[in-house]
């Protein structure tokens, strides 16, 4: 990574638009910025730190620093300002610029606000990044975590430096704190978050297959059950069609049969209606004799009918030559004959009830009193006896009626024979036509009947296993395809899992022995710069302990117990160097004043130094730690751009610029 | 720029070093293919974790894939 320039606006002490170029040559890599106190180097350096991470830190790098705060006070006064700083920068032979901006005013309590920080980065050839990818970019170009080590001011020498001095466990501790967030592990630790992520992705994925395995097992089983239920299904849909075919064939022979002897089913037919026929007229005649029987039952005096008419117009041509009298006399003895009538059989000769006392004693009375009346009569033919002849016989009256109605039942009963007669000769033909016949017909029938309803019934049974078969069908066909959806697990899945978790252990497992080697690269790298940095011969290295404990050594491999201050600031800049060395990636190096507290010896084994140490090397400079004669000629040809920051309009105001060569 | 690499030399060989004890399955290509990959993509600012992972998987399913046929 190379900075190539930076654009401030409103930034510090630089108000409106300063364009600080800063692109160097390999060959010529030191940036040699003068300025004095107060002009505005270290507010440079922040807007680098600022542009690159988004925030700030103040110079104990812990507390952390508003922005606003830099926003040129002259400017911000006059109302809201815009602000601005602009990194252009060179990576892997691509042109990126970053730009943060923002806009600040004061407000009513006399603070300073700003609206939305606005950050982009584009290439020269104008692709953007989407904003939320900024950050990730740029650590990768300068890891954030290293800044320190590569953007460092005089502040941090000595920050490094008096904890450097304190106590033996907490410098340890800080030094292993430093080196550790050097080498941050960031490319191992990454690498190593990236195995994991696709093991789990890949685990996943065997815990997702397996589920799968298992219900796919389950389907299997499903199919397989349903196979068997069909398969019965069909044994039994092909006895049915069997059984079916049986039974047409035999209703078809049934009906060849019955339809070839149709005649005779018709003669046996016709027989059956006259066999009922005769019997209805057989029951007819038994019905007639016996209303026959009892009409001449309760007409038992038909036969002697004109002798009874004779009788009586007798009895009344007499009674009629009695005259009144005589009639009298009858009616008396008529009614004195049912009187000893009822008397005799001490019954009521209307009602056949018994007669009680009083009823006969009654009799008794009348009895006496018809016995005076018929006394006093003249003695004749007992007119009495004809009255009751004359009443006994008139209800024979109408014989004629009787005999025709008699006639009528004669007649009925001669013509139900003669029907009955009939009917017996056609069955007696019939039968005798039969007779021939072996044939059962009936039975063929009734066969025929049950070979129907089966097979109707074997139809119905057939239709309702055919039914279930489809539905059968259709619940194998989903199993099939909910089978086919499944994604099981393979051999390789389960073998991918476990080269996966080899990569995953393999990757951790080598951190530890990464940190050691680092650590190791680490105190070589601040050996080397230590060795080129110090005046003491006899300081022979760096040794950084396995605990982080750093000593000096001398030739012999012994500590150094004490070293003096300026050699404790040159061990920390060497230990400083060592670290922004041994991090990933080439940055710029760029140093705010570094010179301040050194001797002339160890500041010129310093300028010489820093031409070695990197590709760019931004180097601030005050008067007071930096000869413009000697120290200039130290650094030589490796100077490749050299600029001056002077003061502006007022106290506030500073103006950057190229010093000409 | 070559000193710069040795962080990546030095990531390589841990991990080499431990796949040597721990007798690993992945050969020394693969990790070599991984960790230079990785380390390439990271320094072009070649997309993001999404392309790595995709590395890793691709060169690691291949392991696999040849561990069975073997």
């Amino acid at each position: 990574v190379q900075l190539r320039k930076i654009i401030l606006k409103n930034w510090g002490p630089y108000r409106g638009t300063s364009e600080v170029p800063l692109a160097v040559e390999p060959t010529a890599p030191i940036v040699l910025i003068h300025g004095e106190n107060m002009r505005g180097k270290t507010s440079l350096l922040r807007a680098m730190k600022w542009c690159l991470y988004g925030e700030l830190m103040l110079q104990d790098g812990r507390t952390p620093l508003d922005h606003l705060r830099l926003v040129n006070n002259d400017e911000i006064e006059h109302g809201e300002t815009e602000y601005l700083v602009e990194l252009e920068f060179e990576h892997n032979d691509e042109i990126l610029t970053l730009t943060r901006s923002g806009l600040a005013s004061i407000d009513e309590f006399g603070e300073r606000r700003s609206s939305v920080v606005k950050t982009t980065l584009r290439t020269a050839t104008g692709v953007v990044y989407p904003e939320q990818n900024i950050s990730e970019v740029v650590e990768q170009m300068l890891d954030k975590n290293i800044a320190d080590f590569f953007l460092f001011d005089g502040e941090m020498l000595i920050r490094f430096d008096e904890r450097l001095r304190e106590d033996a466990q907490s410098k340890k501790a800080f030094i292993k704190q430093q080196v550790e967030k050097a080498l941050g592990l960031p490319f191992l630790k990454r690498l190593i978050a990236d195995l994991a992520e696709v093991h789990q992705r890949v685990s996943e994925e065997l815990t997702k297959g397996n589920r799968a395995d298992d219900r796919a097992r389950k389907l299997q089983g499903d199919i397989a059950a349903v196979d068997a239920q069909l398969e019965i299904h069909q044994v039994d849909v092909a006895a049915l069609a069997a059984r079916q075919e049986l039974l047409r064939v035999s209703i078809e022979q049934l009906d060849g049969i019955l339809k070839d002897v149709a005649e005779i089913r018709d003669a046996y037919v016709r027989r059956e209606g006259l066999v009922e026929q005769q019997a209805a007229s057989d029951r007819k005649i038994k019905n007639l004799l016996a209303e026959a029987a009892e009409f001449a039952e309760a007409n038992w005096w038909f036969p002697i009918a004109s002798m009874i008419a004779e009788e009586l117009d007798a009895s009344i041509a007499k009674v009629a030559e009695l005259g009144e009298e005589a009639s009298a006399s009858a009616e008396l003895q008529f009614e004195l004959r049912q009187v000893r009538g009822q008397q005799d059989s001490k019954t009521c000769s209307h009602c056949g009830q018994s007669l009680p006392e009083d009823a006969r004693e009654s009799l008794a009375h009348r009895e006496k009193e018809l016995l005076k009346q018929i006394a006093l009569l003249p003695k004749s033919e007992d007119p009495g006896v004809l009255h009751g002849r004359i009443q006994s016989l008139a209800k024979f009256r109408g014989a004629s009626a009787v005999e025709s109605q008699y006639q009528q039942m004669s007649q009925a009963i001669g013509r139900e024979r003669l029907e009955h007669h009939r009917l017996t000769t056609q069955v007696t033909e019939l039968s005798e036509a039969l007779s021939s016949n072996s044939l059962d017909i009936r039975a063929k029938e009734t066969e025929l009947g049950q070979a129907r309803a089966e097979l109707a019934s074997a139809s119905s049974k057939a239709a309702e296993v055919e039914s279930q078969i489809s539905l059968m069908k259709q619940r194998r066909q989903g199993l099939v395809s909910d089978l086919g959806k499944l994604q099981g697990t393979s051999p390789l899945l389960a073998r991918r899992v476990e080269i996966y978790g080899e990569a995953v252990r393999t990757a951790e497992e080598s951190l530890n022995t990464f940190r050691q080697r680092m650590r190791e690269r680490v105190q070589d790298e601040a050996s080397t710069i230590f060795r080129a940095l110090t005046t003491e011969d006899d300081f022979a290295g760096i040794r950084l302990n396995e605990d982080y404990s750093l000593a000096v050594l001398h030739s012999d491999g012994s500590p150094v117990d004490l070293i003096s201050a300026g050699g404790n600031q040159v061990l920390t800049m060497a230990f400083i160097g060592a670290l922004g060395a041994s991090s990933s990636n080439e940055a710029p190096l760029v140093m705010d004043t570094p010179l301040g507290r050194l001797d002339v010896g160890h500041r010129e084994h310093i300028l010489r130094w820093l031409a070695t140490l990197t590709s760019q090397v931004i180097l601030f400079v005050q008067s007071g730690e930096f000869d413009p004669d000697r120290d200039r000629a130290l650094l030589g040809t490796a100077i490749g751009r050299e600029l001056v920051i002077r003061r502006g309009d007022s106290a506030e105001q500073s103006l950057i610029e190229e010093k000409k060569r | 720029m070559a000193e710069r690499a040795t962080q990546r030399e030095i990531a390589l060989a841990s991990i080499l070093e431990v796949r040597k004890y721990q007798e690993g399955r992945i050969p020394e290509e693969t990790w070599t293919a991984i960790v230079n990959g990785i380390w390439e993509m990271r320094h072009n600012l070649v997309s993001g974790r999404g392309a790595s992972q995709d590395l890793m998987s691709g060169l690691l399913d291949t392991v696999a894939r040849e561990s069975l046929d073997g």
